[in-house]
């Protein structure tokens, strides 16, 4: 009678676990290379307190990896998101994430988010048919600071743009090369 | 609920058919005068498997059969297509006269 209970539980767990269909376990991600989407904007050694620093992305829905694709009838994403992270030096070796509110940041285009790093959210403008993000982080103290755009990534440079896209569409993810960065995929500056 | 228990029997099967399948892939469109874009899409294929299975029989009061079988077995001839490895579990259930 045990034993019956025993085949009839682990029959049942093997049934459920072959109830998988194609759907359920679809790998739907597409990943493509296309360089130079996110900018810092005129980047410099030197910043003072109260300016800001802007990062801001535009392009357009159909790029260029090699051929032309259309990103927006791949993905039906009106936005595209990344992140990215500003610290500020703390001592000789260690930098401490800095944060503001989201309502010190200046949200020209898109959107943004700011927690333990920037979420940046490009949003599509249908009139120009640009997916568009330009915002500006506060810098409110002297120091030295670095940003990177590896927090959700290995890569140090390069930042991975990511569709939000709507249920059952494919998820694109792009790999964008930036300029400006060091060896270690810093942007260092200084704030007087 | 009472079970007599007359007979178990472990079975033992070797099983090869041939199955077709519908597969859903990421395919990049191109060719057109538009630019590409990736799709998804179902298509059919064909392959030979060659498994085992093994499983438990009982009998309750002499007549009721009740059989459980699980198995597992390799695709063998479109691998690019088809999973590696399949499996195939049964649950039969039958009446002795």
């Amino acid at each position: 009678m045990k034993k019956l209970h025993y085949i009839v539980l682990i029959t049942i767990a093997i049934l459920v676990s072959n109830c998988d269909t194609n759907d359920d376990g679809f790998y739907n991600n597409v990943f493509i290379d296309v360089p130079d989407l996110v900018t810092i904007e005129s980047p410099t050694a030197t910043y003072s307190v109260g300016q800001k620093l802007y990062v801001s992305s535009q392009f357009p829905k159909i790029l260029n990896d090699g051929a032309l694709i259309d990103i927006f009838q791949t993905t039906g994403a009106n936005e595209f998101v990344f992140s990215y992270v500003i610290e500020k030096q703390i001592n000789a070796t260690d930098w401490e994430v800095v944060t503001v509110n989201d309502s010190q940041l200046d949200i020209v285009k898109g959107d943004a988010q700011n927690g333990s790093y920037v979420y940046a959210i490009c949003q599509y403008n249908t009139v120009s048919s640009l997916y568009e993000y330009r915002v500006g982080f506060p810098l409110l103290s002297t120091g030295t600071y670095r940003l990177s755009f590896g927090y959700n990534s290995d890569s140090v440079n390069s930042v991975e743009l990511r569709s939000l896209s709507p249920a059952a569409r494919l998820i694109l993810n792009i790999n964008s090369t930036i300029t400006g960065l060091d060896s270690n995929g810093f942007y260092n500056f200084t704030v007087n | 609920m009472h079970y007599l228990k007359v007979n178990r029997v472990i079975i033992l099967q070797k099983s090869s058919a041939p199955r077709m399948e519908v597969i859903k892939e990421i395919v990049r469109v191109s060719g057109m005068a538009q630019p590409d874009y990736y799709a998804t899409q179902k298509s059919k294929y064909t392959d030979f498997g060659l498994g085992g299975s093994l499983g438990y029989k009982m009998y309750f009061k002499d007549r009721i059969a009740l059989e459980f079988i699980v198995g597992f077995g390799s695709n063998l001839t479109n691998r690019d297509k088809s999973p590696d490895v399949i499996s195939r579990v049964g649950l039969n259930l039958g009446y002795r006269f």
